[in-house]
């Protein structure tokens, strides 16, 4: 199993984010590499055990050409999150090309948050490519890979409250996988400082 | 920004200090001085014309003024507070009768006539400003009580008396400064009882639009601008008006206009910091970096010129031949490291090594992603020809922590989180060329999500420097 994010320059804290995360799954999942995946250009982050780099793309299509270069259990997570448990890596002893979690809050078109993806095909990942490629540069922003995703099915849907919880605030949540997607990333940063003994007002 | 035009007052002295006294004998309470709550945001409600556009996005505590209050009240708002302080007897009518459930923060300076319609409300009272006299005053009639200083204006004061209950940050409505139009037959929400200030054929220029207005409420609105400029506060300005319009031209940082929504947003998360000012200090920056030097940096000139003399020589060998700091920056980094014990300090961008030599620290840690031409010194780590990330990493690996950062180079985003990981709660960040868009202000900019807690010094405009500070916001706090 590796676990896989994808980061470039553009997002600066990602950075500080993605190493929170990389602290994560060390701790909770040991001797698990960690992977980024990045533009030709931007930085790698300090620590990391391999970057892929890959020529700039749209996001979405950018993620799906590095989700499909890659072979094996690959657990995929959008910088923002947090790893909290090794039963992360137990949802891997079910059977599945794609697992995805549901939504805590439902979303209209948009029934997965592809924040958590487990994945074991590249194959599927072709797919999505080939499926967002078609879309207007417009749609292929940021929810891009959620509608493609709502029009692939996969395999397995995990329960978003345990594998992508999204917190309301800054206390730890008891679940697996948290996700501070959006404005919840200001509870991220305080997490993060206040785990470093940091004064935060 | 200048008062436009001289201020008359409606009553003469004597008569407010008189009013004032007479407000006394009933035995109303006075307002007191509550502790400032970051989090607390207050509505003012004054009574220009916009407040008819905007009302309906009021929210509680909602002080309002003038005829807002039975206003509102009208519309279906009931005001928490309503505030005055205007000696003439006509404006007894605003509050005939008084607005039920509405509690009455009036200064003693109102006239007489006003006392008896409060009966049976709640009403607290406050002193206000007239002369230098009214501290006497104040001091024989109601000892150990407020002056408040609040302005010209009843709206700008409300901002003041804000302020004496606990609020830094406001919504206001209303606050115009200007008629609706050119035909200057509106300059209030609804029915007032005041000169119509009509007559003066005031115009204001602001963004291509011509606004009508009057010479007292030009003056008012110059005083709001210079009250948002100067005092600590966070003010988001809802409506369209003369005042409005200033408020979105000058750009100030802690004040917008509601529709600004980005700012806005950021202004009413803003948070005051108050700084023991040096009282040798013009401003508050100079006061602050006062805080930061041992002294006067002058006296390190002699050491300063030393270490700028020894180093000439490393430029030889240098493979990318650029700048270096200056005297005056020397100076500063001797001053500053020499006013509080720093055990490690982490600076990239060694070049010839000018601010290495000048840092008083246990241990340096200096990397520079071009050059190898300082040579070895005792206390000093070099990273030649490594990144500011393979610096900053590797000391992450050894459990370092860090006293003091000093950045003569790019931040990179991987650095970000090392220097998190390095930092303490009381680190000093000290950034060269903090000008235009150079790099100290790159680097600041990318720092300043991480520093929450801490505050940001421009350059000391009296030495020639282009050093900026980000230090704890503990080390200022009176």
């Amino acid at each position: 199993m590796n676990v896989g994010f994808y980061l470039t320059k553009k997002d600066t804290n990602g950075y500080i984010y993605a190493d929170y995360l990389m602290d994560s799954v060390r701790k909770h999942l040991p001797g698990v590499g960690v992977h980024q995946f990045t533009d030709i250009k931007s930085p790698s982050l300090w620590g990391v055990d391999a970057v892929h780099r890959l020529p700039p793309e749209p996001l979405c299509l950018a993620r799906a050409a590095h989700y499909g270069s890659v072979e094996g259990d690959w657990l995929f997570l959008d910088t923002d999150c947090v790893v909290q448990s090794p039963m992360v890596a137990e949802v891997f002893n079910q059977n599945f090309n794609i697992a995805v979690t549901d939504r805590q809050t439902p979303v209209d078109g948009m029934p997965y948050c592809t924040g958590v993806l487990f994945s074991r095909s590249s194959a599927f990942w072709e797919k999505m490519y080939d499926m967002e490629s078609k879309m207007s540069t417009k749609d292929q922003g940021w929810y891009a890979e959620q509608k493609a995703m709502a029009k692939m099915t996969p395999d397995v849907v995990l329960p978003g409250v345990i594998f992508q919880h999204v917190p309301e605030d800054d206390s730890i949540p008891n679940a697996a996988i948290v996700h501070y997607k959006g404005e919840r990333k200001k509870h991220l940063m305080t997490r993060i400082q206040r785990d470093l003994g940091l004064v935060v007002r | 920004m200048k008062i436009p035009y001289r201020m008359v007052a409606a009553v003469d002295n004597h008569k407010r200090h008189a009013q004032m006294t007479l407000a006394l004998q009933y035995g109303w309470p006075r307002l007191q001085q509550e502790p400032f709550d970051e989090t607390k945001s207050l509505s003012i409600a004054c009574y220009g014309p916009s407040l008819q556009d905007t009302y309906k996005d009021l929210t509680h505590p909602i002080l309002s003024m003038s005829g807002a209050t039975r206003w509102l009240a009208d519309h279906g708002v009931i005001a928490d507070y309503h505030i005055d302080m205007d000696p003439r007897p006509f404006k007894k009518q605003f509050i005939d009768p008084p607005v039920p459930g509405v509690h009455y923060l009036m200064a003693t300076v109102c006239h007489p006539d006003t006392w008896p319609l409060l009966k049976g409300q709640k009403v607290t009272l406050w002193h206000v400003y007239s002369c230098d006299e009214t501290y006497d005053l104040v001091s024989s009639i109601d000892p150990d009580q407020l002056v408040v200083r609040g302005g010209s204006t009843i709206g700008l004061t409300a901002l003041h008396i804000g302020g004496v209950m606990g609020y830094r940050h406001f919504e206001i409505h209303g606050m115009d400064g200007s008629f609706r139009d050119s035909s200057r037959s509106s300059r209030h929400a609804g029915v007032h009882y005041g000169t119509k200030q009509n007559k003066d054929g005031i115009t204001w220029d602001v963004n291509k639009k011509t606004y009508y207005t009057s010479k007292i409420m030009a003056n008012a609105v110059s005083e709001t601008i210079n009250a948002i400029k100067n005092f600590p506060i966070f003010c988001v300005f809802h409506g369209e008006g003369l005042t409005q319009a200033l408020v979105r031209e000058q750009d100030h940082p802690y004040s917008c206009c509601a529709d600004q929504t980005e700012k806005a947003k950021r202004v009413r998360r803003l948070t005051a910091n108050v700084m023991l000012a040096a009282p040798d200090a013009k401003t508050l920056t100079t006061a602050a970096w006062q805080t930061l030097y041992d002294g006067k940096p002058n006296v390190y000139k002699d050491k300063a010129t030393a270490i700028f003399e020894k180093t000439k020589v490393y430029r030889e060998n240098a493979k990318f031949n650029t700048g270096s700091v200056t005297l005056d920056q020397m100076m500063q980094l001797m001053s500053i490291t020499s006013a509080r014990k720093v055990n490690i300090a982490a600076e990239v961008g060694t070049f010839i090594g000018n601010s290495t030599l000048s840092i008083r620290a246990d241990h340096i840690y200096t990397c520079d992603t071009s050059n190898d031409c300082f040579p070895q010194h005792d206390g000093v780590t070099c990273f030649p020809l490594q990144s500011s990330t393979e610096m900053l990493g590797t000391l992450v690996e050894h459990g370092q922590k860090v006293d003091l950062f000093f950045f003569d180079g790019r931040i990179q985003p991987p650095d970000l989180p090392l220097i998190l990981k390095l930092m303490k709660p009381d680190t000093l960040f000290l950034f060269d060329d903090y000008k235009d868009t150079e790099k100290g202000m790159v680097n600041a900019k990318l720092m300043s999500p991480l520093l929450n807690g801490w505050i940001l010094l421009e350059p000391d405009h009296r030495m020639k420097t282009t050093l900026a500070a980000i230090a704890p916001a503990s080390w200022f706090k009176a």
